[in-house]
């Protein structure tokens, strides 16, 4: 039986909910604490998203038809996933590289996995991008940016 | 003067449009440049900026579906799917004006009424600030897109990224997991430019075609009098909701756009048209917010309360000239108080003469080839965001935010819910707690304060009108 998207967001709550109730249960109590609790809001929100999700994923499972179904393929999500790795690979790089470097291989690397021309242009679009970046941020606004690699500029 | 106006909404602007700094960021960066100045030029420059920056979050808002500044979310709303229908020059266009209709209504008001709303200001404790934040929260049932439940589950989501960092009452930790960087809990824009912005990048590398967007405004497009006509309502509601939130310290103009976007959808006569590129949309929030900009200098100018941290800057500007915001300046320097509602007005009209040369080439900006959009964007999300505080674990929040927008497009959950739990979580919630610590644990104190009775009255009467009018329609 093929899931519905109310049933899966609503088994998403549900879980959300309970790990969040969770996490709130260890929540350490101050001796400054009021009435409520540090742990009283989160307990009323995880009760009130898991009940929202249990009538979400109740009606899914009653009315499997209702909603419009989102039927990407597998492989539209790895698209996706791709550009979430190049991202994290900047991530990880931009203390390592430095700004400048990190920012001029993400603008080249999105730019060729999004589909743009492959060449020298890509490259000097890449080092303008990353010089017009630091000029703006760094220079302009004054931000200390990672200097990494290039630590001798 | 004028050219401390001048270069304050450049500079406000500039920053307005880069997510990450805030319009409070932007006017810090120039404080120390203010030492040397005259006092009333210097407060013109941050008060200038400030204009400026509530401008000019709300181009990538409509441009690239990044609100620059909180209180621009409202307005990615319908600007974006404005642009996406290739109107993204009439989008700019009704957002200049209707800035401008705004933040010359908020003037009016702040040189004309600034002594009886400052009283408005005193009103509110504790449990009238609770009932506010459930007002502004009031809202979501007619923000989520037509699934309650799903708007609902979002809010929660909202509410509870709020409640990560520091507890406010008691101080200890909550949801930190360890880690030092969440002791401070999480800025909302890093919220907002994940949900919007990442999301819609890894929406779009989904897309076929990656050739030049195909816009059919390539040039700012100023709104005719059809189109005004059409703007008067949401901008007469923008004014309104926007007086009544920038007078009250710690509302803001995030708020003041999302009730004003909301009020005017109840109140158009093409309520079907939001959400899907209504020009009401765009004037709503941008009118609210810029209204903000000005009223939110009442309670500061009358009563020395910074009500933002834009204002708390503002009033770091005084005082290093030396001056105390409170009822003795408009006696001790009546001529820096004229001095700033001058350069107030013409902030506003550079808003619009800056705004007029700057935004054709921004549309150019949007309409080149797409994987070369789609990478510019991503690398100005992540370098205004490491901005904030020279933090790369703040980068890596904004992509899992991105994930978790993407994984609610594929549910359907709406990201607006998300948003104003985000930005409300914390007023509810503290004031919440400080109210019962102040009745000793007796939940009686929001209907006997006055304020929160009516706020609270309010709230219900439109969550009701909300819920009747998503029943009717199923």
């Amino acid at each position: 039986m093929k899931l519905t998207r109310d049933t899966i967001l609503g088994v998403a709550a549900v879980a959300i909910a309970a790990g969040y109730w969770t996490a709130a249960g260890e929540i350490q109590q101050s001796l400054l604490s009021d009435a409520v609790g540090a742990d009283g809001v989160p307990r009323v929100l995880a009760v009130a998203m898991g009940a929202t999700g249990l009538v979400l994923a109740l009606r899914g499972a009653m009315r499997p038809t209702a909603g419009t179904e989102d039927d990407l393929p597998v492989s539209a999500h790895l698209r996706a996933a791709g550009l979430l790795a190049i991202l994290a690979l900047y991530v990880v790089l931009l203390p390592l590289l430095g700004y400048v470097l990190a920012i001029a291989g993400l603008i080249v690397a999105v730019g060729a996995y999004a589909g743009a021309p492959r060449g020298v242009a890509m490259i000097a679009t890449g080092i303008g991008g990353a010089a017009v970046f630091w000029a703006m941020f760094a220079w302009l606004l004054g931000v200390s940016m990672p200097t990494g690699a290039l630590r001798w500029i | 003067m004028l050219a401390a106006a001048f270069g304050g909404v450049v500079w406000g602007i500039f920053g307005g449009a880069l997510p990450g700094i805030s319009p409070s960021i932007a006017m810090a960066l120039l404080l120390p440049f203010t030492y040397g100045m005259e006092p009333v030029v210097a407060i013109v420059l941050l008060a200038s900026v400030y204009v400026g920056a509530e401008y000019g979050g709300s181009i990538p808002a409509i441009l690239i579906r990044t609100p620059g500044t909180n209180s621009a979310a409202a307005t990615t709303l319908d600007g974006y799917e404005l642009a996406r229908q290739g109107r993204a020059g009439e989008a700019l266009g009704i957002s200049l004006m209707s800035g401008l209709v705004g933040g010359l209504f908020g003037l009016a008001v702040l040189v004309l009424a600034t002594e009886p709303l400052a009283s408005v200001a005193l009103a509110f404790t504790p449990p009238a600030y609770f009932g506010l934040g459930i007002l502004g929260l009031s809202v979501i049932a007619s923000l989520s897109g037509g699934s309650l439940l799903r708007g609902v589950i979002g809010a929660c989501l909202g509410l509870m990224v709020a409640t990560i960092g520091t507890d406010p009452v008691s101080g200890v930790p909550r949801f930190t997991f360890g880690s030092p960087d969440l002791l401070g809990g999480i800025r909302p824009i890093l919220v907002m430019v994940g949900l919007f912005a990442v999301a819609e990048m890894l929406e779009q590398i989904l897309l076929p075609g990656w050739d030049k967007a195909s816009a059919r405004d390539t040039r700012l497009k100023l709104p005719d009098r059809a189109t005004w006509k059409r703007l008067w309502r949401p901008q007469a509601i923008g004014c309104a909701i926007g007086t009544f939130e920038g007078v009250t310290p710690g509302a803001g103009g995030t708020v003041a756009a999302f009730m004003a976007y909301n009020e005017s959808r109840r109140w158009s006569k093409h309520p079907e048209e939001y959400g899907k590129g209504s020009v009401e949309g765009v004037a709503a929030p941008e009118c609210a917010n810029n209204v903000v900009t000005a009223t939110a200098l009442v309670p500061l100018l009358s009563l020395g309360i910074p009500g933002s941290n834009s204002a708390a800057i503002l009033l770091g500007g005084f005082l290093v000239h030396g001056l105390v915001p409170g009822p003795m300046l408009f006696q001790k320097a009546p001529d820096v108080v004229a001095g700033l509602y001058a350069g107030l007005f013409a902030a506003n009209i550079l808003m619009v003469l800056i705004g007029l040369v700057i935004l054709t080439p921004c549309i150019w900006l949007v309409n080149r080839p797409k994987p070369w959009l789609i990478a510019f964007i991503l690398a100005l999300v992540c370098s205004g965001v490491f901005a904030i505080e020279q933090s790369v674990f703040d980068v890596g929040l904004v992509l899992g935010f991105g994930v978790v927008g993407y994984a609610m497009r594929r549910l359907g959950v709406p990201v607006l819910p998300v948003v104003l739990g985000v930005v409300l979580g914390f007023m509810v919630e503290s004031n919440y707690r400080r109210s019962l610590v102040l009745s000793g644990g007796d939940h009686s104190i929001f209907l006997e304060d006055p304020v929160s009775l009516g706020l609270l009255a309010l709230a219900g009467a439109m969550t009701a009108y909300s819920l009747l009018r998503e029943f009717r329609k199923t």
